[in-house]
């Protein structure tokens, strides 16, 4: 009797992973007047805004950007300990887009990847275009 | 007799077992800047080549963790959602030394209140302009509050 109680106590909770990760791109583009335009200037930055919430807490998250028809490509991990660790964060960021940076459509990705390996992504395009001056 | 203690040993495990989910944190923690001595609070105008003080209390129901601070332009006009009170803003300039600071800081553990008592230095030579102060407080289960406060860095003798 005893031993049956022990065996059935716990067993859902040691059997499973945490939540996986939800993440939600709330604005990427040019800067904060047009923060949703989808739209970044070379030389200039982009900038990505993203609520983030990880029951298995946060590990990092990636930004990529790849040319869609070539093959340059901008990437960058966030592992900060502002992000990394958390079960929750509001995620923003610049990326800079150097002066080398051809124009043209791009794959935008967000990643988060929690402790337990899980992941969430959003992907959308962006276009990147010459140099544009504020005003 | 032997038998009677072991069968009683077991029967208390499973109630053991268990305790860690019923103490699973859900709480946000809280960053409270509404006392008098509170730092920065919104709109206000710090100088460069100064320091200024940051003063917050942090509260958790289980345990705080960590917080960091981090200070960044906002020459473009960009708003965070944790602001309620506009300030009045420069004209919109392009950033040519901007004051970028990004720092963790630690609270001693098992500690369910923590007053943040923190000096910031900001160099003689960045640029003026409205900055954005964020606060990031982290509990120990992970769970993060974020508290955007708008400042504005000055020149003393412009």
């Amino acid at each position: 009797m005893s031993f049956s109680l022990i065996t059935v106590s716990c067993s859902d909770d040691d059997d499973d992973m945490p939540t996986k990760p939800v993440l939600q791109l709330k604005e990427l583009g040019s800067g904060h007047d047009s923060p949703t335009d989808k739209t970044a200037y070379i030389g200039s930055n982009v900038h990505i805004s993203a609520e983030i919430i990880a029951d298995g807490l946060i590990d990092k998250i990636e930004v990529t950007i790849e040319q869609k028809d070539g093959n340059y490509t901008i990437g960058k991990v966030y592992t900060d300990t502002k992000y990394a660790g958390n079960k929750n964060t509001h995620f923003h960021e610049h990326v800079d887009i150097p002066s080398d940076t051809p124009i043209g459509n791009y794959h935008f990705c967000l990643i988060v990847t929690d402790k337990f390996g899980q992941t969430a992504k959003e992907e959308t395009t962006l276009t990147i275009k010459e140099h544009h001056h504020a005003e | 007799m032997k038998y009677r203690a072991v069968v009683i040993l077991l029967l208390c495990l499973p109630i053991l077992s268990c305790n860690d989910d019923d103490d699973q944190d859900m709480e946000y923690p809280v960053i409270i800047m509404n006392s008098g001595d509170a730092s920065p609070l919104n709109c206000a105008v710090i100088y460069r080549g100064e320091s200024f003080p940051f003063k917050a209390i942090f509260t958790d129901n289980q345990e705080l963790g960590s917080y960091n601070i981090e200070i960044h332009n906002n020459f473009d006009h960009h708003s965070h959602s944790t602001e309620n009170e506009e300030c009045e803003l420069d004209s919109k300039k392009e950033p040519v030394n901007p004051f970028i600071y990004n720092k963790d800081y630690v609270i001693p553990t098992g500690e369910t209140y923590f007053a943040a008592d923190n000096i910031v230095e900001v160099p003689a030579d960045v640029d003026t302009g409205d900055y954005h102060f964020m606060i990031r407080l982290t509990d120990k289960a992970g769970w993060q509050a974020l508290k955007a406060v708008s400042i504005k860095i000055r020149d003393k003798n412009e």
